[in-house]
C-alpha cells in the first residue's frame, strides 16, 4: 500500500471509530435512564464504548467529544452521522447542550466502571449551563472518575441554534418569528399585495433544525398558539408536526423544509375569508359553506400571481388546493392521488385544529385525546395510514403537552416523545406533584422506559387528564423553565 | 522603511485572491470545466493551509469589504465583481470557514455563490443554497430583517411570560391536588402498549417507498390540473384571464428550466383538455394560442441551442446526443398545422443537425395533405429556409408536393436544387422527368450527378436530348461526370444513341491511331450500358483494331454494373 493509501485508510479508520464512538456514547448515556448500575446490560455497551476510546487514543493521543458550532465532532474530526446514526448524534448532542457541556475529554483509557458512572452523573442532573461544569465535575471526582472530564459549552460550540443557555429563548423566537412571516404572507395575499417569502423559508430551514435536534421543544412551541390569530399558529404548528412526520418518513432536509413552507401557506385562501364566517360559533349554512368551500379555488391565484413557478411553489400550491377534499366523498373529486404534502400536512392539521381552541367547539381536546380521535376517525378524513402511524410514532400515544397522572399517583407532564419505537406509551416526562399534591418544584425529566434492577418499571402512565378543569396553565410548565415552581 | 507586513494577513488575503478568481472563473465557465476546478483546488489549498495554522478564518461583510480581526483583507468597489457585495446583498453578515474543510464544501460555496440568484424570493436565494448544502466546516450568519424591533424579538421569553401569564390559571398546589384526587382512590394501573402500532419492516418499506413516489411524481402536471379545476369554477372573466396568464407561465418555466419532456407533456396535456366543453375551454384555448405564438417558439429553439451550448461545453458531442428529439417533435406537433411556415424559419437556427432533422419531420407530419401551406416560406431569403422546406417536401411524400418542388428546382442556391431534386425522388419521381431533365443540366455538377440517379426513374425525351449536348459538348464536364452521364444515357436511350457513341469511339485523329481520351472513354461506356448486340459488336471492333481498349471496356463493365446496383439509401 503506498503512502497515501495507508494515510487515507488510516484517516477513514478514524473517522469510523469516531462516529462509532458518537453512537456508543450516546447508548450509554441513554441507558442511564433506563437500567440499574448493576444491571447486565451495562457490559456489552460499556465495553464497546471502552474499545472506541482505545483505539482513537492509540491513534491520537486523545479523546474529545463535544460540540463545535452546533455538531458534534471527535477530536478534530466533524462527525457526521448516517441515517441511522441520526437518532444517537441528536441525542447526545442534545445531552450535552441541556448541560451546558461543550466537551467530554477522556484522558487515558477509562475504566468500564467509570463510563458507566459518567452516564449516571450526566442523567442525575437534567438541566444545567456552562457554569454549572465545575460542579458535575467535582461530582464525577467523588465518584472516583479521574480519567474523564467535562468542559463548559462555549458560546462558539453552540451552532446556529444556541446553546441550553438561549435554545429555550430561541425555540421561542423562532416561534414567534414563524407567526410573524405566516402573517405577512397572509394579509400580503389577501390584500393582492406582493409578498415575501423569505421569511417563510427561514423560518422552514430553522424549524427543520429545531426539530431535529430538540424535538420535545419543538413539540412544545404549538403550545404558544395563543401568541396569534388562529390561522397565523396555525399555519406554524402544522408546520412544526409536518416537520416530524417528514422527518420520520426519511424526507431529506430540503425536502423538510419544502414540506414546512407548505404547511405555512396551506391556509392563505383561509384569510381571505371574513372573521364572521371563519369563527362562527354555530354551524355554517348551505350558502356560507359554499362560500367557506371556495376558499382553495382563491388561494391558487393569489400564490401563483406573483411568484415564480419553481417546483416548491408548485408543490405548495397543490398543498393549499387540496386540502379542502376531506373525506371519501369529496376524494372522488380528484382524478389522482393526493400529493405526499397534502397527506402530511393534513393529518398535522387536523391534529393542530382538534387541540385548539375554537368558537365552534370552546374547550379544546387533549393532545391524547386529539391522537385517539386521528386514528378512529381515520376511515372517515381518508387520512393516509401509513402516515398517520408515522405521526403517531413521531408524537407517542401521549404526545409533548399532555398531562398525565402516573400509576404512582404522581402528576407529570410529557415534555418529549418516546426514543423507540417500542415504548409509545413510554415518554419523557416531568413530574409536577407527589401522590399529595405537593409539587416538585425542580425535577428532572424522567425516561419512562427507564427500569429497576429487577426490570420492572417504576413508573408508566396510567391514565391522561385534561388540563383545563384543573386549572392547570400547560403552557407555562411547557414553556418556562421556571414554570413548574411558578405553578 | 516599509512596515514589515503581518504574514498571517497576507495568506489570508491571497486566500480571498483566489477566493475571487474561483468564483470568476466559475462564472465564466461550467463547473466541470478544467480551469473550474484546478482553481478550486487551489483555494481548497489555501484554506486548508490558513487553517491548520488558525483554526477557523470569521470574516465580517460589509457592502464592499470582508474583514478578518477588524483588518480589510478584501475590498472592492465595483458591486458586479465583488465577493463582498454578493455575500452582503444577500444577508450574509459573517462568513467562517473552519478546520476541515472539504472540496465538497468549497465546490457548494462557490457553486451557491456564483449561482444566478433571481429577484423572486419564491427562488433560491443564497442562504437556502447554503442551507441546502449543509455545510459543516463553512457557516455563515444572516440578518434577520423585519422583526427586530418586535418585544418578542427583543426578548422571546418575556413575551411568552406575559402570554402565559394572561391564560386562566389555578396556581399550584391546588391544582395538582384537584387533578390527582379527580381519579379517586382506586388503583392505577399501567396503560398497556396498544396493538397494531408497532413499527414493522413492512412500514419502513412503506415510508421509503412514500418518497419514491413523491420524488417521481410529475408536479407541475398536478398543479397544471389543479389550476384547471380553479378555471373550470371560475365565473370572473379576469381570474380566468390571470390563471390563463398563470398556465402559460408554467409552461414557460418548465421551458426556462429547459425541462423540454416536462413542457412537451404540458402542452399535449392542454391540447387534450382544451378540446374538452367546459367554461374553462376558452381560457384554454387562449393558452394554447400562446404556445402556437411565434415568440415561443423562438424560445423554444433557443433553449434548446442554450442546452446544446451547455451540453457541448461539458462533455462534447456524445452529451449532445443525449438531449432527446422527442419533446421537441412533441412540441411542434401540438402547436397545431398553421405555425409549419414559422417552425422551418425558425428551426433553422437550431445547430445541431439531428434536432433539426427531427423538427423538420415533425413539421413534415403537420402539414402532410396541406403542403401548399408552405408556398409563401418556400420562398424565403434565406436558402437554408427553403432547403429545409425542400426537405420537408420530400418527407410528406404528398404528390401536391411537386408544384412546389418545380419551383424550390430553380433556386439559386445549389443545395436547395439538390435537397428539392432528393424531395422529388421522394415524392414520385416518375411525375418528375421535367424536373429531372431540367437538373440534369444544371450549373452544379452534384445537382447534374443527382438527376442521373433519378433518369432511370424518370426517363423522357428532353432528358435524352438534353445527355446527348452534355455527353458531346459539353466542356464543363470532368471525364468522371462525362462517363456517368454516358452510362445513363446509353441504359435510358438504348440503340438510339448507338451511333453516338460509336462516333465518340471511333474518330482518329489526323495522325492515325487516336489516344485513349476522356470522350473516347465515355463513348466505350455508353455503349457497354446500352448492352444490345449492336453495341457489343462495335466494342468487339474496336478492341480487336486496339488492344488498349480491353482495360477501358473492362472497366466501363464494372461501372455499368454499380449503376444496377441498388441505390444507397
Amino acid at each position: 500500500m503506498s503512502e497515501p493509501d495507508l494515510g487515507r485508510a488510516f484517516r477513514e479508520d478514524v473517522t469510523r471509530n469516531a462516529q462509532e464512538l458518537v453512537v456508543r456514547l450516546s447508548t450509554l448515556l441513554r441507558t442511564a435512564y433506563v437500567h440499574g448500575p448493576n444491571n447486565d446490560a451495562w457490559h456489552p455497551i460499556a465495553q464497546a464504548l471502552q474499545q472506541r476510546v482505545a483505539r482513537l487514543h492509540a491513534a491520537e493521543g486523545q479523546v474529545v467529544v463535544g460540540l463545535r458550532h452546533g455538531r458534534l465532532a471527535v477530536n478534530e474530526h466533524a462527525v457526521r452521522p448516517s441515517f441511522s446514526e441520526h437518532g444517537a448524534h441528536q441525542s447526545l448532542a442534545e445531552a450535552l447542550h441541556a448541560r451546558g457541556i461543550g466537551r467530554v475529554s477522556f484522558l487515558a483509557e477509562p475504566a468500564a466502571q467509570e463510563l458507566i458512572g459518567l452516564a449516571y452523573t450526566l442523567a442525575e442532573v437534567e438541566e444545567a449551563t456552562a457554569d454549572d461544569v465545575p460542579a458535575l465535575n467535582a461530582r464525577l471526582h467523588a465518584r472516583g472518575l479521574r480519567r474523564v472530564t467535562l468542559s463548559p459549552l462555549q458560546a462558539d460550540d453552540a451552532g446556529p441554534l444556541g446553546g441550553l443557555a438561549d435554545r429555550h429563548a430561541r425555540g421561542l423566537h423562532l416561534y414567534y418569528k414563524g407567526q410573524h412571516a405566516a402573517r405577512g404572507v397572509m394579509e400580503g395575499l389577501r390584500d393582492g399585495r406582493s409578498v415575501g417569502f423569505r421569511h417563510i423559508k427561514r423560518f422552514a430551514q430553522e424549524a427543520v433544525e429545531l426539530l431535529t435536534l430538540h424535538r420535545g421543544l419543538g413539540l412544545a412551541l404549538p403550545f404558544l398558539r395563543s401568541a396569534g390569530p388562529y390561522l397565523e399558529s396555525h399555519a406554524v404548528n402544522v408546520a412544526l408536526y409536518a416537520i416530524v412526520v417528514g422527518e420520520r418518513i426519511g424526507l431529506d432536509r430540503q425536502r423538510l423544509a419544502e414540506l414546512a413552507m407548505a404547511a405555512m401557506v396551506r391556509d392563505v385562501g383561509k384569510s381571505t375569508l371574513p372573521p364572521e364566517l371563519l369563527d362562527k360559533p354555530g354551524d355554517l349554512t348551505a350558502s356560507e359553506w359554499a362560500h367557506f368551500k371556495q376558499f382553495p379555488h382563491v388561494a391558487v391565484p393569489r400564490l401563483l400571481r406573483f411568484r415564480g413557478f419553481g417546483e416548491s411553489t408548485l408543490r405548495q400550491t397543490l398543498v393549499a388546493f387540496e386540502h379542502q377534499f376531506r373525506g371519501a366523498n369529496d376524494r372522488t373529486l380528484m382524478t389522482r392521488e393526493f400529493s405526499l404534502f397534502t397527506r402530511i400536512t393534513q393529518i398535522a392539521g387536523d391534529y393542530d385544529a382538534m387541540t385548539s381552541p375554537r368558537p365552534y367547539r370552546p374547550s379544546a381536546l387533549t393532545p391524547s385525546d386529539a391522537l385517539r380521535m386521528l386514528i378512529r376517525d381515520r376511515h372517515r378524513t381518508a387520512a393516509d395510514p401509513v402516515l398517520l402511524k408515522a405521526f403517531v410514532h413521531a408524537m407517542g400515544i401521549y404526545p409533548v403537552g399532555s398531562v398525565v397522572v402516573l400509576d404512582t399517583r404522581e402528576l407529570a407532564l410529557v415534555v418529549e416523545p418516546p426514543f423507540s419505537d417500542d415504548a409509545l406509551t413510554r415518554p419523557r416526562v416531568r413530574l409536577l406533584a407527589a401522590p399529595d399534591g405537593s409539587p416538585y418544584p425542580h425535577s428532572a425529566a424522567l425516561d419512562l422506559r427507564a427500569v429497576d434492577d429487577l426490570g420492572r418499571h417504576p413508573r408508566s402512565i396510567a391514565v391522561a387528564l385534561d388540563p383545563a378543569p384543573f386549572g392547570l396553565n400547560v403552557p407555562r410548565l411547557l414553556l418556562l423553565r421556571d414554570g413548574a415552581a411558578r405553578a | 522603511m516599509a512596515e514589515n507586513p503581518n504574514p498571517l494577513l497576507e495568506q489570508v488575503r491571497e486566500t480571498l485572491v483566489t477566493f475571487v478568481r474561483a468564483l470568476r472563473d466559475r462564472r465564466t465557465y461550467p463547473a466541470q470545466n478544467p480551469v473550474v476546478l484546478r482553481r478550486r483546488a487551489e483555494l481548497l489549498a489555501h484554506l486548508t493551509a490558513l487553517l491548520g495554522r488558525l483554526g477557523e478564518l470569521p470574516l465580517v461583510v460589509s457592502a464592499d469589504t470582508l474583514s478578518w480581526t477588524g483588518e480589510a483583507v478584501y475590498r472592492s468597489d465595483d458591486p458586479r465583481d465583488s465577493l463582498a457585495f454578493t455575500l452582503y446583498r444577500q444577508g450574509v453578515r459573517e462568513l467562517t470557514f473552519q478546520r476541515g474543510v472539504t472540496e465538497a464544501e468549497v465546490a457548494a460555496l462557490v457553486e451557491a455563490l456564483a449561482a444566478p440568484l433571481a429577484g423572486d424570493e419564491a427562488d433560491d436565494d443564497l442562504i437556502t443554497l447554503l442551507w441546502s448544502a449543509d455545510l459543516r466546516h463553512i457557516r455563515y450568519l444572516a440578518i434577520e430583517d423585519a422583526t427586530d424591533g418586535a418585544a418578542w424579538a427583543r426578548d422571546p421569553v418575556n413575551a411568552t411570560r406575559q402570554l402565559v401569564d394572561a391564560l386562566p390559571e389555578v396556581p399550584a398546589p391546588a391544582s395538582y391536588q384537584a387533578a390527582i384526587r379527580s381519579l379517586g382512590t382506586t388503583y392505577l394501573a399501567p396503560v398497556a402498549e396498544p396493538p397494531g402500532l408497532a413499527m414493522t419492516a413492512e412500514d419502513h418499506a412503506a415510508h421509503e417507498q412514500l418518497a419514491i413516489e413523491e420524488g417521481a411524481r410529475d408536479v407541475t402536471r398536478d398543479a397544471l390540473d389543479v389550476i384547471l379545476q380553479v378555471l373550470e369554477s371560475t365565473t370572473r372573466p379576469e381570474a380566468a384571464q390571470e390563471l390563463t396568464r398563470v398556465v402559460v407561465n408554467i409552461v414557460e418555466a418548465t421551458l426556462d428550466a429547459r425541462a423540454f419532456e416536462r413542457t412537451a407533456r404540458l402542452i399535449a396535456h392542454l391540447a387534450d383538455l382544451s378540446g374538452r366543453d367546459g367554461a374553462a375551454a376558452g381560457a384554454l384555448r387562449t393558452a394554447r394560442e400562446h404556445f402556437s405564438d411565434r415568440a415561443f417558439m423562438k424560445r423554444v429553439v433557443q433553449r434548446h441551442n442554450d442546452a446544446l451550448s451547455d451540453l457541448t461545453a461539458h462533455g462534447g458531442d456524445s452529451a449532445v446526443a443525449s438531449l432527446s428529439a422527442r419533446p421537441l417533435q412533441e412540441i411542434v406537433r401540438h402547436a397545431g398545422r398553421a405555425t409549419a411556415p414559422v417552425w422551418l424559419e425558425l428551426g433553422c437556427e437550431l445547430q445541431d443537425k439531428r434536432l433539426r432533422r427531427a423538427l423538420c419531420d415533425a413539421v413534415a407530419e403537420l402539414s402532410r395533405g396541406e403542403v401548399l401551406t408552405l408556398a409563401t416560406v418556400s420562398r424565403a431569403a434565406k436558402w437554408h429556409v427553403s432547403r429545409n422546406v425542400a426537405y420537408v417536401l420530400g418527407q410528406t411524400r404528398d404528390p401536391a408536393a411537386m408544384k412546389l418542388l418545380r419551383g424550390l428546382i430553380e433556386h439559386p442556391h445549389e443545395k436547395v436544387r439538390i435537397e428539392a431534386l432528393r424531395a422529388a425522388a421522394h415524392v414520385a419521381p416518375e411525375n418528375a422527368p421535367d424536373l429531372v431533365a431540367r437538373a440534369a443540366v444544371d450549373r452544379d455538377r452534384t445537382v447534374r450527378l443527382l438527376a442521373l440517379d433519378l433518369a432511370f426513374a424518370a426517363p423522357s425525351a428532353q432528358l435524352v436530348e438534353a445527355l446527348v449536348v452534355r455527353v458531346r459538348t459539353a466542356q464543363d464536364v470532368d471525364s468522371a461526370e462525362r462517363r456517368a452521364t454516358a452510362i445513363t444515357l446509353g441504359r435510358i436511350a438504348g440503340d438510339a444513341v448507338t451511333h453516338l457513341f460509336r462516333d465518340m469511339v471511333v474518330r482518329r485523329s489526323l495522325f492515325g491511331r487516336a489516344k485513349i481520351d476522356d470522350a473516347r472513354v465515355a463513348g466505350v461506356a455508353g455503349l457497354v450500358a446500352i448492352d444490345s448486340p449492336q453495341a457489343e459488336e462495335i466494342l468487339a471492333q474496336v478492341h480487336r483494331d486496339d488492344a488498349a481498349f480491353g482495360p477501358v471496356i473492362q472497366e466501363a463493365r464494372r461501372a455499368v454494373a454499380r449503376t444496377k446496383e441498388p441505390p444507397t439509401p
